[in-house]
């Protein structure tokens, strides 16, 4: 056996390599699978400007109990793909959107985004708190990661996200998260 | 002498059955410790992962190794027998001449055998290496080029 093992290694060792390279791949699709964060695991953020510093992806994480990943999605207001960015990927894909007043004042809030409460200054449309301003100190410490205007800034919770009450309330944690940071 | 038997046949399949069920068995562990080490891995898996690929790795060139080289031989070995066994017998008086070296066929080692039968050299194979008389005459059965039986002959009879 060890004969015919020998004599035909030298035809038959690509078969070696290649299930050895096959199972490492294998292994870390599987792994990488499992572990993937599920919805409610997940908070994408919409910003409604330029990021600075995606490195607050990673810092955001330990924002809220239960959440393994947060991504930041954005687009320039001046931009002219703006409108159809922030009504595709922020009011629809998105969990929290963080966009200067003007841009909140023309979204339609009762459909876009989830009511919230106890909050300290909140955003008003036809007498419904639906965001949250963002304090000058949050403002300043997020401006470290994010481009901000002049303007004041609110954040809301999408109505359509499954972290605004139907499977978790991660995006609600989180847009107060975000309101207080410091 | 009976070289090859419905018996090394029966014993040559149950050694194929058995080598696969050995071969199952090492999977079905093999896929439970993979299995575990996945499904009980934490958020920081890599350790895990490592170890996972490392089994994954061992049992796939196990893998490899088992179907291109023992199971491969075991299974041509059974079938060499069945084919000599189930190949129309022929029957011979032949003068053994000199071994004629060893053959490989399919990963299977034989050992080949020189006989004059009825005036022209013919080649023999057998499974096993055989003490024979350098002249000796035998009465062969063969089976698709195989010595099946030998029997030693009487002179009188050439």
């Amino acid at each position: 056996m060890n004969r015919y093992f020998k004599e035909t290694f030298s035809s038959e060792w690509i078969k070696y390599v290649a299930v050895v390279i096959l199972s490492i791949l294998i292994m870390t699709a599987a792994f990488g699978l499992y572990h993937a964060p599920k919805e409610q695991e997940k908070i994408d953020l919409f910003f409604a400007g330029k990021v600075k510093d995606y490195s607050f992806e990673k810092s955001a994480k330990m924002s809220v109990e239960g959440i393994k990943k947060v991504e930041i999605s954005s687009s320039d207001p001046k931009d002219n793909t703006f409108h159809h960015k922030y009504s595709v990927v922020g009011l629809n894909g998105a969990d929290v959107v963080l966009v200067p007043l003007s841009i909140a004042e023309k979204t339609e809030c009762k459909t876009a985004f989830y009511p919230l409460s106890e909050v300290e200054d909140p955003y008003l449309q036809e007498g419904q708190a639906y965001g949250a301003f963002l304090p000058d100190q949050a403002k300043e410490a997020l401006s470290r990661y994010f481009l901000f205007g002049e303007e004041r800034y609110v954040v809301f919770v999408v109505a359509s996200s499954v972290n605004a009450g139907r499977l978790s309330d991660r995006a609600i944690d989180f847009a107060k998260w975000l309101v207080r940071y410091v | 002498m009976r070289l090859v038997r419905e018996e090394d046949l029966t014993r040559a399949n149950k050694k194929v059955k058995r080598d696969f069920a050995l071969y199952l068995a090492i999977a079905c562990v093999y896929l439970a410790a993979a299995l575990l080490l996945l499904f009980f891995s934490p958020d920081s898996y890599v350790p895990f992962l490592i170890a996972d690929s490392v089994i994954s790795a061992a049992f796939g060139v196990f893998s490899v190794y088992f179907f291109t080289v023992s199971f491969h031989l075991s299974r041509k070995k059974r079938d060499r027998i069945e084919k000599a066994l189930s190949a129309l017998p022929e029957k011979d008086f032949g003068v053994y001449l000199s071994p004629d070296g060893e053959r490989t066929e399919d990963g299977v080692r034989l050992v080949a055998y020189l006989f004059l039968v009825r005036g022209n050299e013919r080649e023999y194979k057998s499974f096993t290496p055989l003490s024979l008389k350098e002249g000796g005459k035998y009465l062969i059965e063969s089976g698709a080029g195989f010595l099946l039986a030998l029997e030693e002959e009487d002179e009188s009879l050439f």
